[in-house]
């Protein structure tokens, strides 16, 4: 349960918010505070974006400058400070995607550099439940609703888009999406 | 936008499953000043989303990732924490001395306490402005590092005309009328100023501001992005008296000049 019981501690702390004032006021320590509680997860989604761990790094790299420079715009209603960072990277990974052009596309679908987990020595037993957890509830949600969340988040594809890949109706795309985005939630606030 | 329509919009708003048009649209409902349940269904979406995230394989964090933060940062960070801790400690010891005192008694107790007063008031004084100094250093190198980091950023080298060691460069964002000249080593010169022109095709060297490097050599300083409007052909920088040029234009030699390219 180590992940979220930093999200615990967190939140016992007053939330993510202090956290983002110190980062706007220039210190560095703070920043690398939130590193530390995000940096891992950052890594995998970019990985997962761009299927090539040197162009997540950099990826990774550039999403916490970007951290450092707008913190002051972070936005406490909208999500945590770990939804922030994500979504900052998932951006920018998505945006490099688009700048491949389609032949590097063409490869990446093909599986380009194709991420092997790294050792872990720093993942305790914990995390790994946790993950293992996570990944049950996620491969039990009904496909059609998996597949929706992941066109849309590491693909980075609209609903419209969605609604034409899959042959479905815009209405279906929405609700699934949401459906999926409930359970997974349900299931994070279970594990807290 | 409705709230009820947002909230339909919520999960794929936080997903990024939303045209450009459409998140816009929803961008703007939520600058709106009173909602219902927007804020909550969005975090609902994000937390589903970092379940999502969690559910990939676990990707150790090397280091050099970190020491890569660090040196794109570069001393920023550090320099203006270090300011606000001496503060603290600056405050903090003069409290003491006050403490010590008022505690100590004697015919002259009001009349030293009301000098350890301005003292303490003086030092506070003295950190306020040194941090101020610092944050807007710092507030320079983040805009530096914002230009470097936009995909439309040009680099102009300036060439020193007669010999000068020094580099300088300008960054440039000029679809976003931004630019900075930076140098590392650009001597203060005694009585003097040196002044940025912008040049135009043939028409005389517009005055761009004085540049004043730090005692160190260091030099980061914002162009007028009013000046940046129409894209210059060159920037150019001259030595002047103090103050800067009373004729509007160069009146001692240019010795840098960067070429703008436009491409």
């Amino acid at each position: 349960m180590l992940p979220l019981l930093l999200a615990v501690l967190a939140r016992a702390a007053g939330g993510d918010e202090p956290l983002l004032r110190k980062i706007a006021g220039g210190d560095a320590r703070a920043l690398r505070v939130l590193y530390d509680r995000c940096a891992s997860l950052t890594l995998a989604l970019a990985v997962r974006i761009l299927r090539s761990r040197a162009e997540a790094e950099e990826v990774v790299q550039e999403a916490f400058l970007e951290a450092w420079r707008s913190a002051g715009r972070y936005d406490p209603r909208r999500g945590t400070a770990i939804s922030w960072i994500l979504s900052i990277a998932r951006s920018r990974a998505l945006d490099r995607v688009r700048s491949r052009g389609a032949a590097a596309r063409a490869i990446d679908a093909l599986g380009r550099e194709e991420p092997a987990p790294m050792p872990m020595p720093v993942e305790s037993a914990e995390a790994r439940q946790d993950r293992n957890r996570i990944r049950a509830s996620l491969s039990a949600l009904p496909a059609d609703q998996r597949n929706v969340l992941e066109l849309a988040y590491f693909e980075g594809l609209t609903q419209t888009e969605i609604a034409e890949r899959t042959g479905t109706a815009l209405g279906t795309v929405k609700t699934r999406c949401r459906l999926a985005l409930q359970k997974l939630a349900q299931l994070m606030e279970s594990g807290r | 936008m409705t709230c009820a329509e947002f909230r339909e919009l919520s999960a794929l708003y936080a997903a990024g499953g939303l045209s450009d048009r459409e998140r816009q649209e929803a961008e703007a409902h939520l600058r709106e000043p009173s909602h219902e349940g927007c804020f909550e269904a969005l975090r609902e979406a994000g937390g589903g989303l970092e379940a999502l995230v969690r559910s990939l394989p676990h990707l150790r964090a090397e280091d050099r990732i970190w020491r890569g933060i660090e040196a794109r940062l570069g001393g920023q960070s550090t320099r203006l924490v270090r300011f606000r801790e001496r503060a603290v400690w600056l405050v903090a010891a003069a409290a003491v001395v006050l403490l010590f005192f008022e505690l100590s008694g004697g015919r002259h107790r009001a009349q030293v306490a009301a000098q350890a007063a301005a003292a303490a008031d003086g030092a506070r004084a003295q950190c306020l402005a040194e941090l101020n100094s610092v944050r807007g250093e710092a507030d320079a190198q983040r805009a530096a590092l914002a230009i470097l980091g936009s995909q439309s950023a040009t680099i102009v080298v300036f060439a020193p005309q007669w010999g000068a060691p020094e580099t300088i460069k300008a960054l440039l964002d000029l679809p976003q009328r931004k630019g900075m000249i930076l140098s590392a080593g650009l001597p203060a010169r005694a009585g003097k100023d040196y002044e940025l022109w912008v040049i135009r095709g043939q028409a005389p060297p517009q005055p761009a501001g004085l540049l004043r490097p730090q005692p160190s050599g260091a030099l980061l300083a914002p162009i007028d992005p009013s000046l940046l409007a129409i894209p210059p052909d060159a920037l150019a920088i001259s030595i002047e008296a103090q103050g800067g040029s009373t004729t509007g234009k160069p009146s001692a030699d240019i010795i840098f000049i960067g070429n703008v390219s436009k491409s």
